[in-house]
């Protein structure tokens, strides 16, 4: 098959999007099905442009409007982006499926329409080569974020949506201005000829221009202290929502983080800004953790985990060497799945019980004992106990960050890590071992999704060889711009 | 294959070992009394007492530890003392060595405390504790002469100790292990069950504690069990610090200076209660140790 | 292909994972049982073999390579903890009823068992953190606060290992134990590693292998856990699982010996590394065992015995003599039997009466005398009476201390003997002596896979006392070199002799001579406990005479001053405090104000420019 079908990936979610207030007309229920109808047909496409590319090992290459670049605009999926719309599109799904029993407030065609864009968003942003067509979707993505954000219609809600919308506001701003930069400066958007190019910048204008995309680019990626917003949207979107926050919006961001960062390795202060990176990961691990230690709210105190967790792979990332590429990605890839688990089995239970304060959770494990056994196993793995997925991304994340010489920055992690057990390890004694409770219905699709996530997260923490040779070559995607550069026909302009 | 000699060696030391051990303690007796201006029995009362004892025609039991206790302390006794060279014999004392020996001698003790405990007597029970109290107080500064000990002839095994000192002179004529027999004496008070750490028994109070409740044969054993174990302690005493013995005679006379020693001491001090009694153990006989230690590293 | 390795590795995870999903009374505990006994069969089966030729395995494992061997040291520790995991096992069956009980305590057996096997740090890392879990689910169930005061300190414990696996990893390049000890062998040579390197690589590893092993100040975890969980686990917990602590600081010397005899030298002719140890190891005899006797519950007075005995195993090692390592070794497998029988003994004593403190308890030898038996034996080999395993190795670590002129750490060996000799008798008399409390009348002996398991464990105790040369001659294959001469019966060390046999003998002598004497004397009748001297005043039934509680005050009172000072009142104070930290980390921060978060992206910005790159 063509390659070029790739583009359905962009082109589904946006164009069902659109066919959402038609089919509203056939009544709530019919637009979350035509909601999951979407999102595996959207995992079935993934899945075939991840198989085609792991089996043949060449990224697809689409050039919109059979333009090539730089002149036109082309998609890049690569080992990384089809492994990650992959990611994006299953998560998608099974939120979609949880969306059914979770979002019974009005008007839900927005909901579905906005649901699209995001994963829209999310896919472009990891699969676009132009680094301004990477500008449009993350505004898609945020946009359609900030929406949904306050679209449980509360005062939190709201609240939380236009601390998002300020701080992201502010942050594609500096974006934008840094793309801007680097257009002066270059006078191209294609991401390959940027890396090509970078290295015959102007060297104060390659540095601002970085360090303001950084800056931007930063604020999605929920990098302390810009990471604000995160525990109040969290909390206040819809679960099905925050799971998908967690497990790919902020990783879209994230990897485009990375992406431009290694684009841009010739820069000269590039090495400066790694270490300020290093040291805001850190500190996002740190503040991260200790702030999640008293939570009540179980939905929030994952929030707060999953932000730490995110700053841990954006230290893996800012290390700089190919080992700590892998390790991030491997965590990447870990942590969406974990923290779906989560986000869903918690959703569920506020869906179930009516909140997802810490009381709730009393005798869960009698009342829901599926669902706490899923929190349970979501939990172990995220405190990273072996046999359990974490497990081995965070030994490669800190085998990788001592091997790079920061064994502060490993002390520190090490140091947060040990409070995140404690606020997990109380969580499961609180479900398990403490209160009483009747047993009530559980649901059987959510009750499958759950099954499902937790066998992944075992059967990887057992058997990890296949996942991270998967991880290792979409690290090798991200670190090794010489192949990134060859592999995006240029049409011999620049070099 | 049986080794004849040794049969009746061993045969005849725990012969002499129990009648010697009974006339120190009428030694022991004749001795105070005469200190306090009384008369005092004959030296030979604790045997008269002992065979009285087992002349009874019923003894009580509490149970079978109680009856246990006793067997087993004199048991022990008596297997110390087979370890020790005693003069010119050295019975088993090749095959076993100080650290051996010193634990050896502590086994009895186990066997008094199973048997006091098994009782149910209050007085018992304190007895026990005051007992263990006492060890754990006095086993620091031990340890210490102990090591100070074997630092200096750099060896664990007696005999060769013995060999040693009656080439080189006696250990107390070395300064070092002079201030670690001074620690030794003072824990030699304890070990005998003597004034100032009479806790243990301490009649006035707890009505001889482990003791208690014991009268018949089993009161006999354990005298029996005192007197063999009255003998060893002398005999290690004698043989770790005062060069052992070449015949009976010389090791009867070290014995004794030893015994009269702890008597004087005993007739002048007043009883310590527990807690002073362990102060006291890990303040000046512990500095003494440590520097006896110290100056034979 | 399945090696037998992996067979010995995997069966108890295997079969507690079977036992947890079957979850059907009976046929769980069989289970249970089957796999914890594979271990012990195969360990016994290559027994022959491994001697000559090591049996080797790797496998990949997410790019690691897992290294696992046994050889003459690792079947040492595995068949320790083979024999406790089995006991366990037996004790388990009817201790406990929970299927949960069964994959917990069986995947920490694996992972004991995994950290003995590892020949690289992923591995041992990786198993040392499934042993530390899976301990920890084993308390969680029944506390929190304690469980979570072990898995924190653990976990502190684990992540210091793994920075100093990751600065090893930095500086050589591997992983595995091989490659790293020969270039830390030649690195002693070059010193390319800063001996400031050094010294934190060795720090972090004290702390990671002092914590597991309880030494003092990290031992606090130590009594809770211990207590709270069920007590034929805490016989493996306490019997093996501490033994990996021990097990690691042998594998410090193994790896890093001669590296951090360069980089330290040598302290008045010890090595100041080993010095350091040794000092651990004998603070921890004293602290503990001072604790230990002031204990009023059963299982802490022998948690706290635990921490003090891994002590002595710690002090032997830092000794740095081949005899010291023989001694530590030795009471390595003389800890994990005596103290794992006291354990079972705990848990057969708390089945049958659901009592665990000492006040509520007395007079059970009589109600329960085989349990009572095999509680006497496990008295007489911790308190060290000849002739019991338990002396046969503290024998070895006194001759080892005193032979290697460390008279101050000899003398903490001396003092916490005589404090083991105080709790035990403590233990003895409130337990089993003295008036039985009117609620214990109908008390019945343990049932029958209890006795089994705790026969399991005092056969060796008397077997490897009176014949300590069967252990002896084994470790001397360990360590390569005849350490400790002598025959099966007979130890000699240069310097000092001990023939258990003979003392069995005396002792038998002893015993038949007394013996004759009782028996000859006159008869006896038997009277109730309750009819004793009481200085004249008769008492009736309904006081109970015996003293329970606060047995050893005279001590509390001398030690009075020291005993206002506690690490554990430290810990949590420091715990307590990094709480509160971060409540006010989060208020300060995450204070739900959008204009104070506009200004951290101020702030951020500011600091680019000031950073030299804007």
């Amino acid at each position: 098959m063509n390659g070029q079908y790739a583009s359905l990936l962009i082109a589904l979610p946006l164009i069902s999007a659109f066919f959402v207030p038609l089919i509203k007309g056939l009544g709530k229920k019919a637009v979350k099905y035509y909601l999951v109808l979407i999102t595996a047909l959207q995992t079935g496409i993934a899945a075939w442009v991840f198989q085609e590319v792991y089996t043949t090992g060449k990224p697809i290459i689409v050039m919109a409007g059979a333009w090539r670049p730089p002149v036109g605009i082309n998609l890049y999926i690569g080992h990384f982006a089809a492994l990650f719309v992959l990611i994006v599109a299953v998560v998608s799904f099974l939120m979609a499926v949880f969306s059914i029993r979770a979002i019974s407030v009005d008007p839900i065609d927005k909901y579905a329409m906005l649901f699209l864009l995001v994963m829209l968003g999310a896919t472009g942003m990891i699969a676009t080569g132009d680094i301004f067509n990477l500008f449009v979707f993350m505004e898609i993505t945020a946009i359609s974020a900030y929406a949904l954000t306050a679209y449980n219609k509360t005062g939190e809600a709201a609240e939380a949506s236009i601390k998002y919308i300020i701080l992201g506001g502010i942050g594609s701003s500096f974006f934008l201005i840094g793309i801007a930069l680097i257009y002066g400066s270059l006078g191209t958007l294609n991401m390959a000829q940027i890396a090509q190019l970078a290295g015959g910048m102007d060297a104060t204008v390659a540095q601002v221009g970085l360090a303001l995309i950084v800056f931007g680019l930063a604020v999605e990626a929920e990098l302390f202290p810009l990471n604000a917003w995160a525990p109040d949207a969290y909390q206040a979107a819809p679960h099905p929502i925050t799971a998908m926050f967690s497990a790919f919006v902020v990783k879209a961001g994230l990897y485009a983080l990375a992406r431009i960062l290694y684009l841009m390795q010739a820069v000269s202060s590039w090495h400066s800004v790694l270490k300020l990176l290093i040291i805001m990961a850190t500190l996002t691990v740190f503040v991260a953790e200790f702030a999640a230690l008293r939570q009540k709210n179980v939905k929030r105190m994952i929030a707060y985990s999953s932000i730490a967790q995110i700053g841990l792979i954006g230290l893996a990332f800012a290390l700089g060497t190919q080992s700590g590429v892998d390790a991030g990605v491997f965590h990447m890839v870990n942590h969406a799945i974990v923290k779906a688990l989560l986000f869903l089995a918690v959703g569920h239970v506020a869906v179930s019980l009516g909140g997802a304060e810490m009381e709730k959770f009393e005798g869960l494990g009698k009342r829901m004992p599926l669902t706490a056994f899923a929190i349970t196993v979501g939990a172990i793995a995220a405190v990273g106990i072996p046999l359990f997925n974490v497990f081995w991304s965070k030994l490669r994340i800190l085998l990788a960050t001592l091997g790079a010489g920061y064994s502060w920055a490993a002390a520190v992690v090490l140091i947060a890590s040990v409070v995140e057990a404690v606020y997990y390890f109380r969580l499961i004694h609180t479900m398990w071992f403490a209160g009483e409770g009747e047993r009530i219905s559980e649901g059987l699709a959510v009750s499958l999704m759950l099954l499902f996530l937790a066998a992944l997260v075992i059967v990887i923490g057992v058997y990890p060889d296949y996942a991270w040779s998967i991880a290792q070559k979409a690290g090798n995607d991200i670190f090794n711009v010489a192949d990134y550069i060859k592999n995006v026909p240029l049409m011999g302009v620049g070099a | 294959m049986i080794d004849w000699k040794l049969v009746l060696e061993v045969i005849g030391i725990l012969i002499y070992a129990t009648f010697m051990g009974f006339i120190f303690m009428g030694i022991e007796r004749k001795a105070m009394a005469r200190i306090q201006r009384r008369v005092g029995p004959p030296i030979y009362q604790p045997i008269i007492d002992t065979l009285k004892l087992l002349g009874k025609k019923e003894s009580v039991s509490h149970g079978f530890i109680y009856d246990f206790g006793p067997v087993f302390a004199m048991g022990a006794s008596i297997a110390a003392l087979l370890f020790i060279p005693i003069a010119n014999f050295q019975l088993f004392s090749s095959n076993a060595d100080l650290i051996v020996v010193a634990y050896l001698l502590e086994i009895p003790m186990l066997g008094i405390m199973l048997g006091a405990m098994s009782s149910g007597n209050p007085y018992s029970a304190l007895g026990v504790q005051r007992g263990l109290l006492t060890m754990v107080a006095m086993q620091l500064p031990y340890g210490l002469a102990l090591i100070a000990l074997i630092q200096h002839w750099g060896t664990f095994k007696l005999s060769e100790i013995v060999a040693l000192q009656q080439t080189q002179g006696w250990s107390i004529l070395v300064p070092a292990l002079f201030v670690a027999m001074i620690v030794f004496d003072i824990v030699f008070q304890a070990m005998l069950g003597l004034e100032p750490f009479d806790i243990v028994s301490a009649p006035a109070e707890i009505s001889m504690g482990p003791m208690v409740e014991y009268g018949g044969k089993h009161a006999a054993l354990l005298f029996t069990q005192h007197a063999i174990q009255l003998f060893a302690e002398t005999a290690f005493f004698a043989v770790l610090f005062l060069g052992g013995a070449s015949n009976l005679l010389e090791l009867l006379i070290k014995q004794i200076a030893v015994l009269f020693i702890a008597i004087f001491v005993a007739s002048i001090y007043p009883r310590f209660t527990i807690d002073q009694a362990a102060k006291f153990f890990w303040k000046w006989p512990t500095i003494l140790g440590i520097i006896a230690v110290l100056l034979t590293v | 292909m399945i090696n037998e390795l992996m067979i010995i590795l995997f069966a108890p995870l295997i079969a507690g994972v079977v036992a947890w999903a079957l979850d059907i009374k009976g046929i769980r505990e069989a289970i249970g049982i089957i796999g914890a006994a594979i271990p012990l069969a195969y360990l016994v089966k290559l027994y022959p073999t491994i001697i000559e030729n090591p049996i080797d395995y790797s496998i990949t494992v997410s790019g690691f390579t897992l290294q696992f061997q046994l050889n003459t040291m690792s079947w040492y520790f595995a068949a320790v903890a083979s024999l406790v995991g089995l006991a366990m096992a037996f004790g388990m069956a009817v201790t406990s009823r929970e299927s949960y009980d069964w994959l917990f305590a069986l995947m920490s057996f694996t992972g004991v068992l995994g950290v003995f096997l590892s020949q690289d740090f992923v591995g041992f890392f990786l198993l040392w953190e499934l042993m530390t879990f899976a301990s920890f689910m084993m308390v969680l169930r029944r506390n929190r606060h304690e469980s979570l005061k072990y898995f924190v300190l653990s976990v502190i414990g684990a992540y210091a290992m793994l920075i100093a696996i990751g600065m090893l990893y930095a500086k050589t390049g591997a992983l595995d134990f091989a490659s790293i000890r020969q270039v830390l062998y030649m690195d002693a040579a070059m010193g390319t590693i800063t001996t400031r390197e050094t010294a934190i690589i060795f720090g972090l590893f004290l702390t990671a292998f002092g914590v597991k092993a309880g030494a003092v100040p990290l031992h606090v975890w130590a009594p809770g856990a211990y207590s709270e969980t069920d007590q034929s686990y805490t016989a493996f917990f306490s019997g093996a699982l501490s033994k990996a602590g021990a097990y690691g600081f042998l594998l410090l010397y193994i790896l890093m010996g001669y590296k951090l005899y360069a980089a330290f030298g040598t302290f008045h002719n010890h090595l100041t590394f080993a010095y350091i140890i040794a000092w651990i190891g004998a603070i921890t005899v004293v602290v503990a065992s001072f604790l230990a006797v002031l204990q009023e519950d059963i299982r802490k007075l022998f948690a706290y015995s635990s921490v003090g005995q891994v002590g002595y195993i710690l002090l032997a090692f830092g000794l740095g003599s081949t005899l010291g390592f023989a001694g530590g070794l030795f009471h390595v497998l003389s800890h994990a039997i005596f103290k794992g029988l006291f354990w079972l003994v705990t848990a057969a004593i708390i089945l049958q009466t659901g009592k665990t403190q000492f006040k509520d308890m007395g007079g059970l030898a009589e109600k329960m005398p085989f349990t009572f038996a095999m509680g006497l034996i496990a008295v007489l080999s911790l308190a060290g009476i000849p002739p019991m395993a338990g002396f046969a190795s503290k024998w070895l670590i006194y001759e080892a201390a005193i032979s290697a002129h460390m008279p101050l750490v000899a003398g903490a060996i001396f003092l916490g003997s005589a404090l083991a000799f105080a709790y035990v008798v403590r233990f003895l008399y409130a337990v089993w002596f003295g008036q039985r409390p009117s609620d214990l009348e109908d008390v019945k002996e343990a049932p029958l896979p209890l006795l089994i398991a705790m026969a399991l464990l005092a056969i060796p105790n008397l077997v490897f006392g009176v014949a300590p040369g069967l252990v002896t001659q084994y470790i001397n294959k360990i360590l390569g070199g005849e350490v400790v001469g002598g025959d099966y019966y007979k130890l000699v060390t240069p310097t000092g002799t001990y023939n258990a046999l003979l003392v069995t003998i005396a002792l038998v002598i002893g015993l038949a001579i007394a013996g004759l004497v009782y028996i000859y004397g006159a008869k006896t009748r038997k009277i109730p406990v309750t009819n004793t001297y009481q200085s004249g005043n008769p008492v009736t039934e309904e006081f109970n005479l015996s003293i329970r509680r606060n047995f050893y005050k005279p001590l509390a009172e001398a030690l009075e001053f020291w005993l206002k000072y506690s690490w554990d009142r430290f810990y949590e104070r420091v715990a307590g405090m990094a709480e509160d930290f971060a409540d006010s980390l989060r208020q300060a921060f995450y204070n739900g104000n959008v204009q104070s978060y506009s200004w951290y992206l101020a702030i951020v910005l500011l600091i680019l420019a000031l950073w030299g790159v804007l």
